[in-house]
C-alpha cells in the first residue's frame, strides 16, 4: 500500500491526525499536493459517500471521515492556493425559509466538499433574497437546497422564481434534495436536479458541471 | 357523469367527470392511507381498479412497483376518473379507523381520595318550591332563589339567570307542579330540570390526539369513570401528521373547514357511542373538557394552524377556554353545555402534555421527574421541585411502523413481540393470525436483542452472512441475507407462513430507528441538561402514550431510546392526558393549578438549540 492509499483508508476510519501526518509525508515523497487531494482524501470521500449511500456506514461515520479530510486539507490549502489549483466549482448551499433542519444539509456539504467543490454555506431558514445576494456575490455554478418539511419545500420554487427574475437562472444550476423532495417535484418546479442522498448530490454536482 | 362501483359493497356513487378518486372515496366515507393528505408524495392510498383501469400518471410509476400498476393499482389522490370504474380498497390499504374501542378503565374515585378533592364545575340541587298563592305572591324565580338558599344555606345572589332560561321558566315551573332540580355551571343557573334528577351528573373528558381521539364519560357526583372509549381521529386521511394537515388548511380551499368537521365528527361519534352504551341522556352532560394537541386545539376551534408550524411557530393563544357547545358547529351536545379547552404551553407542546404534568402531579413533586410521551413528535417535560421543562422532539413514524420496509401499525397481524438469541427465534402476532409486518414493539425487541448477540453492532451495521459472529446457529445464521442489494435479517421466511409474506429487517430500516431514537435521546439529554441535571438525577420517569405501553422497556433501554435508569423508577401511565382531562372535569382546583402552571413551563426550542447536532450525532450510534 502506498501513502496515498494509507490516506484514503486512514479518512474511512476517521483518522484525522493520522492524516495529517501522512499528508505531511507524502509531500515529502515529493507528491503533488493535487495528487495527494485528488488519490488521497477525494478517493476516500468517494468511498465513504457509496457506503453511506448504501446504508453500510452511517451519520457518525461520514461525520468523523469529514473531520480527517479536512484535518488533511488544512495542510494542503495553502499549498494548493500557492500553486493556483482551483476548486472543480463553487456550490451555494442552504436550507430554505422556514425550515431549521441542518444535519441533511451539513452532510450535503462534506461530500460536496469530499468531492473538491468550493462551497459557500448559507445555513438554515435561508430566503429568496438572500440566495439571490449569494449567487451575484460568489457566482457558484450550482445553487444546492434542502428542505425537510412539507410546507417548506415550496419554496424551492420561490427561489427558483426569483433566479429567474434576477436574470440568473441560466448561470447556476439547481439541485434539490431532502425527505419529502422527489424527482417529480424538482421537474414540475424546474429544478435542473433531484438527489436522493447526499453522496448522490457531489456525483451529480459534479455531472451537472460536466466535469469527470 | 361517471358511476364508481366500491367493492365489496357494490355501493354507486356518481361523479362529475374528471372528479378525483380520492375526494370519491373520501365522500363515500372510506379513509384510505395516507401520509401526505393526497399529493401524491407518500404513495400510500393505493386502489384496485377492477374496471375502468387508467393510465398510470407520473407519480404513480414513481412510487408504485411495475407489478402493482399492471395489477390494476393505482393512487386514489392521482387517478381522475373520465369512465365507469369498479374500485376495491383492500383493507390493509385502509386506515385503521376501526371501530370505536373500549379502553381500560380505572377507577378514579381511588385516585381522588389520595392527592385531589372533588370539587366539579357542575352543581345539581333538588328543590321542593313553595306553590304560589294570594298570599304568597313572590316571583317564579325568586322563589326558586329562596328555596336554594334554605338548602344550600348561603347566599346565592352572586347567580345570573340567562334569558333563554327565564323564557322557560314559568311554564317548567307548573308542568314540574314546582318540584325541580337546578343545574349550576360555572356559577351561573345554566338549567331547570322537572323532577328530581340531581343523582344523573356527567361530563365527558376528551383527549383530541392526532392519531387517536379518547372519550370518558365521569359521573361528577363521585368522579368515577363510567365509560372510556376511543376512535381514530377522521382527519387521518387528510395526512397522518399534523404538518400535512397545516398544509391542508393553507393550500385547499375550505380545508380549516372540513378538518374541523372532521374532528367534530369523530367526537360526535364517540358522544353517541357513549350515550348507546351507557345508557345516560345527552341532557345530563353538562360539561366537557379537551386536551389535545396544539394543531388539534386549533382546528377543534377553527382556528388556522398555519402560524405553529413555521418558524417562529406561535399559536393563537395559550390560555384555557371555557366556551358553549353552541359555538362550535354541530357538535351533538345540549347548546349550553359548557367546554373547557385546557390551556396549552406552546404550538408543539400541547394541552394534553399539560394534562399528563397534571395527571402525574409533576408540578409540585420535590423528586425529579420526567414525562415522555413517544410519539411521531416525542413530548419530553421535566420537573425538579415545581419547575418545570418542556420540548417536542421530531422522532417521525418509524416506530410507528412507517417508513419501516415491512412495517405496520400496532393491528392484527402484526408482529408486536420478537425474542431472539443465539439458536432460537420467538415472535408474538397480534389475534396470534399469519403475520403481515411487524410494529413498534417488534422493531425495539428485534433490533436490542440482534444487539446483543452480534447481529448488528453499535455503529448499526448489519452483519452480513460472512460476518456473523461466531456462536449463532445455522438457522439463525441462515436469516441473514441480501435483498435488492441491501443486507437484511429475515424475522419470517417465505415457508414460514401460509400466504409466503416474507418479513424482514433491512440495513436501511435500523437507519431509521437510529434517527428516531436519536432524535428522542437527544431531546431527553438537552432537557436533563438545561436544567442542569443528569440521567441518574432522574427519580421517577413516566412513560405515556399507547405506544409507551406496549413497548419492552429493557429493550427501549438497550437501544438507547431510553435513559438508562432502574425500571423499578419507572411508570407506565397510559393515556395521561386524557386522565388529566378527566382531573380537570373533576376539579376546578385543578384547573386552577393548570391555569396557574402553563405560563411557567419553560419551553426548550430544539431548531435552534446548539447542541442538538452534537447530541444527536452522540446518540445515533447503539
Ligand atoms: C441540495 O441537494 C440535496 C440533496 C440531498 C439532500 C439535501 C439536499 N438535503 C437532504 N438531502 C438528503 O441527504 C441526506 C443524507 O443523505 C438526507 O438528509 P435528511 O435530513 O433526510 O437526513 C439526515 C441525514 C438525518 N435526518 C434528519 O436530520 C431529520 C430527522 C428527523 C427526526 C428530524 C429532526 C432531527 C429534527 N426536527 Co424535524 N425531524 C424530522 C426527521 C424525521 C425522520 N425520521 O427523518 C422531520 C423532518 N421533522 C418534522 C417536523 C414536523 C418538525 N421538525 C422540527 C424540528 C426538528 C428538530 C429540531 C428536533 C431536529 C432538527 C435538528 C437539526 N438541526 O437539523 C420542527 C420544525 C423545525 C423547522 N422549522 O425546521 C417540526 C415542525 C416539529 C417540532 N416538534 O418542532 C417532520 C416533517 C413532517 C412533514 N410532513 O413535513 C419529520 C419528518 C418528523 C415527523 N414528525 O414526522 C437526504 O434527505
Amino acid at each position: 500500500m502506498n501513502n496515498l492509499e494509507r490516506i484514503s483508508e486512514a479518512l474511512q476510519k476517521g483518522e484525522a491526525e493520522k492524516i495529517t501526518e501522512l499528508v505531511r509525508l507524502a509531500l515529502t515523497e515529493q507528491r503533488s499536493p493535487e495528487e495527494i487531494l485528488d488519490n488521497g482524501l477525494i478517493e476516500g470521500m468517494n468511498i465513504i459517500g457509496v457506503k453511506f449511500k448504501e446504508h453500510e456506514i452511517f451519520l457518525p461515520e461520514v461525520l468523523m471521515a469529514a473531520r480527517a479530510m479536512y484535518a488533511g486539507l488544512d495542510v494542503l490549502n495553502p499549498l494548493l492556493a500557492q500553486t493556483g489549483v482551483k476548486k472543480i466549482g463553487k456550490v451555494v448551499l442552504g436550507t430554505v425559509k422556514g425550515d431549521l433542519h441542518d444535519i441533511g444539509k451539513n452532510l450535503v456539504k462534506m461530500m460536496l466538499e469530499g468531492t473538491g467543490f468550493e462551497v459557500f454555506d448559507l445555513g438554515v431558514d435561508v430566503s429568496a433574497d438572500k440566495f439571490i445576494a449569494a449567487v451575484r456575490e460568489h457566482q457558484p455554478d450550482i445553487v444546492a437546497m434542502s428542505a425537510l418539511l412539507t410546507t417548506t419545500m415550496v419554496f424551492m420554487s420561490e427561489v427558483i422564481n426569483s433566479l429567474q427574475s434576477a436574470d440568473l437562472r441560466k448561470k447556476v444550476k439547481v439541485i434539490i434534495g431532502g425527505a419529502p423532495v422527489t424527482q417529480h417535484y424538482a421537474d414540475q418546479i424546474g429544478a435542473d436536479c433531484y438527489s436522493p442522498d447526499a453522496a448522490t448530490a457531489a456525483e451529480d454536482a459534479k455531472r451537472l458541471i460536466k466535469y469527470s | 357523469m361517471v358511476r364508481v362501483t366500491f367493492l365489496p359493497n357494490n355501493e354507486n356513487i356518481e361523479i362529475a367527470n374528471g372528479d378525483s378518486l380520492w375526494e370519491t372515496i373520501l365522500k363515500a366515507g372510506i379513509r384510505p392511507n395516507s401520509i401526505c393528505g393526497g399529493k401524491g408524495i407518500c404513495g400510500r392510498c393505493k386502489v384496485l381498479l377492477k374496471e375502468g383501469i387508467t393510465e398510470p400518471t407520473v407519480q404513480e410509476t414513481e412510487l408504485l412497483s411495475p407489478e402493482e400498476i399492471k395489477k390494476g393499482i393505482r393512487l386514489a389522490c392521482q387517478t381522475r376518473l373520465y369512465n365507469n370504474c369498479t374500485v376495491e380498497i383492500l383493507p390493509e390499504n385502509r386506515t385503521g379507523l376501526q371501530d370505536i374501542f373500549p379502553l381500560n378503565r380505572v377507577d378514579n374515585a381511588k385516585d381522588f381520595k389520595s392527592s385531589f378533592w372533588l370539587d366539579a364545575n357542575v352543581e345539581k340541587i333538588f328543590l321542593t318550591v313553595d306553590k304560589p298563592s294570594l298570599l304568597d305572591q313572590r316571583s317564579d324565580w325568586g322563589r326558586i332563589k329562596e328555596a336554594l338558599v334554605r338548602k344550600k344555606e348561603k347566599n346565592l345572589n352572586y347567580l345570573q339567570t340567562p334569558l333563554p332560561l327565564l323564557k322557560k321558566l314559568p311554564v317548567l315551573l307548573r308542568e314540574a307542579d314546582f318540584i325541580v332540580t337546578v343545574v349550576i355551571c360555572n356559577g351561573k343557573i345554566t338549567a331547570l330540570e322537572k323532577g328530581d334528577t340531581a343523582d344523573k351528573v356527567f361530563g365527558m373528558a376528551f383527549d383530541l390526539g392526532t392519531t387517536t381521539v379518547a372519550g370518558y364519560l365521569i359521573d361528577l357526583k363521585t368522579g368515577k369513570e363510567v365509560s372510556a372509549l376511543s376512535k381514530t381521529n377522521s382527519q387521518i386521511s387528510y395526512g397522518d401528521n399534523i404538518i400535512s394537515r397545516i398544509d391542508f388548511t393553507q393550500n385547499k380551499e375550505n380545508g380549516l373547514a372540513i378538518l374541523q368537521k372532521e374532528i367534530i365528527n369523530t367526537i360526535n361519534e364517540l358522544i353517541n357511542e357513549t350515550i348507546q352504551n351507557t345508557g345516560i341522556s345527552r341532557d345530563n352532560i353538562y360539561e366537557i373538557t379537551i386536551a389535545a394537541n396544539t394543531c388539534i386545539h386549533h382546528l377543534f376551534l377553527g382556528i388556522i394552524p398555519i402560524y405553529l408550524a413555521s418558524s417562529p411557530f406561535l399559536a393563537a393563544f395559550n390560555r384555557g377556554l371555557s366556551l358553549k357547545a353552541k359555538e362550535i358547529p354541530a357538535l351533538y351536545l345540549s347548546p349550553e353545555t359548557n367546554i373547557y379547552m385546557l390551556p396549552t404551553i406552546s404550538a408543539f407542546i400541547g394541552s394534553d402534555v399539560l394534562a399528563g404534568i397534571l395527571f402525574n402531579g409533576m408540578n409540585d413533586r420535590e423528586e425529579i421527574t420526567l414525562l415522555i410521551d413517544l410519539g411521531t413528535n416525542g413530548e419530553v417535560i421535566l420537573s425538579k421541585n415545581g419547575e418545570l421543562w418542556a420540548c417536542s422532539t421530531a422522532a417521525g413514524p418509524a416506530f410507528e411502523g412507517i417508513g419501516i420496509s415491512c412495517g405496520m401499525r400496532a393491528v392484527e397481524g402484526a408482529i408486536d413481540r420478537v425474542k431472539l438469541s443465539k439458536n432460537t427465534i420467538n415472535r408474538h402476532v397480534i389475534g396470534n393470525g399469519n403475520p403481515k409486518g411487524i410494529c413498534g414493539s417488534g422493531i425495539i425487541d428485534l433490533v436490542s436483542d440482534m444487539l446483543r448477540i452480534g447481529l448488528i453492532d453499535k455503529s448499526g451495521r448489519l452483519m452480513t452472512k460472512k460476518e456473523c459472529p461466531s456462536g449463532i446457529s445455522e438457522q439463525i445464521k441462515n436469516r441473514l441475507d441480501i435483498k435488492s442489494g441491501e443486507n437484511i435479517f429475515l424475522l419470517v421466511k417465505e415457508n414460514e407462513t401460509e400466504e409466503g409474506k416474507e418479513i424482514y429487517l433491512s440495513q436501511k430500516d435500523i437507519r431509521e430507528i437510529q434517527v428516531a431514537k436519536a432524535a428522542i435521546a437527544s431531546g431527553i439529554k438537552i432537557l436533563l441538561r438545561e436544567a442542569a441535571l443528569e440521567t441518574k438525577d432522574i427519580g421517577e420517569l413516566f412513560l405515556a402514550g399507547s405506544f409507551g405501553n406496549f413497548i419492552n422497556i429493557e429493550n427501549a433501554i438497550k437501544i438507547d431510546l431510553l435513559p438508562n435508569i432502574s425500571l423499578k423508577r419507572i411508570s407506565l401511565v397510559g393515556n395521561a392526558a386524557g386522565k388529566g382531562a378527566e382531573l380537570a372535569l373533576c376539579s376546578r382546583r385543578i384547573r386552577e393549578i393548570g391555569e396557574g402552571i402553563y405560563k411557567d413551563v419553560k419551553y426548550v426550542e430544539l431548531s435552534t438549540h446548539p447542541n442538538f447536532s452534537k447530541e444527536f450525532m452522540e446518540t445515533i450510534s447503539f
